[in-house]
């Protein structure tokens, strides 16, 4: 099995949890931070203290992502593959957010990524490969309401995929996002029964995705069966926004 | 090593990685003598801030203002000066 270097952005809860099971299982090395350690985490550094790292990172301090970045790379000896996994939502219409509000998601959601792309991009270079996948949402190309701040974050994700795709391709680095319709997580626990049965109605599939649906597809994206696959979004949503 | 051997031997190894060669003076620009693209540039800037601990162009030098061997040599030396 071919052991690789994966960093996985909020890998401590929700989706991030599920990919990284998903790379552990595979058998990866994976490092992860979030804000707080939670009981997943403990678990696996007391399972597989040998593959897994997690450190406690504020995704808004680019000097602590810098600093993550520095210390897989000395502690794994490089960095085979990202996923941009960390994100905030909120349900707000535009004319009632705050500038906070909206420093907030754009911070977390688009500035962490694009740093933590840019860290990662460096050590790819040096090595001529690496796969970096990145989750956006279908929320950045549909209109939802309540979700604009969110949708415009996600959008720009898919077109930072499709320059630095362009940019890093030549040095054999991947580049591709994730566009996950809505899932079974905490992020859409929240979600009113009226407005989640219309979201059913409205997917072919009739149901909301699994997490683990879209692990397995981070794993395609970051291993050689997708070799020939960069600057794509891969939209993954039962069918909602056929 | 000495940052100067250091930057010349990162030089060296982008230029073999494109099959290309060329002696390398302080006079030698980085793009037009050596064959450097931006991508390259990148490269090296990434290479030699994981040798030498040190970036400085994302603290406050324009990549624009440094185009030869011995530019590069003196940016390095003035950032590794002020680090110590």
């Amino acid at each position: 099995m071919n052991e690789r270097v994966v960093i996985v952005s909020g890998g401590s809860r929700g989706l991030g949890q599920g990919i990284v099971e998903a790379l552990i299982a595979r058998g990866d090395r994976v490092a992860t931070f979030s804000r707080t350690r939670t009981a997943f985490v403990d678990g696996l550094i007391e399972r597989c203290p040998e593959r897994f790292y997690w450190a406690a990172v504020d995704a808004s301090d680019g000097a602590q992502l810098k600093a993550f970045v520095t210390d897989v790379y000395r502690r794994f000896g490089g960095i085979h593959g990202l996923v941009n996994n960390a994100g905030v939502s909120a349900d707000q219409l535009i004319a009632m957010t705050t500038d906070e509000e909206i420093d907030r998601l754009l911070d977390v959601n688009l500035k962490s990524v694009l740093r933590l792309t840019r860290d990662v991009s460096r050590v790819m270079m040096r090595q001529k490969h690496g796969s970096i996948v990145t989750i956006s949402s279908i929320i950045g190309t549909r209109g939802f309401k309540g979700a604009a701040v969110y949708a415009a974050t996600k959008a720009a994700l898919d077109g930072m995929t499709r320059s630095v795709a362009r940019e890093l391709g030549p040095k054999a680095i991947r580049v591709n996002s994730i566009a996950p319709g809505f899932l079974e997580t905490d992020m859409t626990a929240g979600i009113p029964e009226a407005q989640r049965a219309q979201i059913l109605r409205r997917t072919p599939l009739g149901r909301f995705g699994g997490v683990a649906e879209v692990a397995a597809l981070v794993l395609f994206l970051l291993g050689d069966e997708a070799a020939f696959i960069t600057g794509q979004t891969i939209t993954a949503d039962g069918g909602l926004t056929c | 090593m000495q940052t100067r051997e250091i930057i010349k031997t990162a030089i060296e190894e982008i230029q073999a990685n494109n099959g290309r060669t060329g002696a390398i003076t302080d006079g030698s620009q980085i793009v037009r003598d050596l064959g450097f693209t931006s991508l390259d540039v990148a490269e090296l800037v990434a290479v030699l801030e994981m040798e030498l601990e040190v970036d400085p162009f994302s603290n406050g030098v324009s990549l624009m203002d440094v185009r030869t061997y011995g530019e590069f040599c003196a940016v390095y030396e003035n950032a590794r000066l002020k680090q110590a």
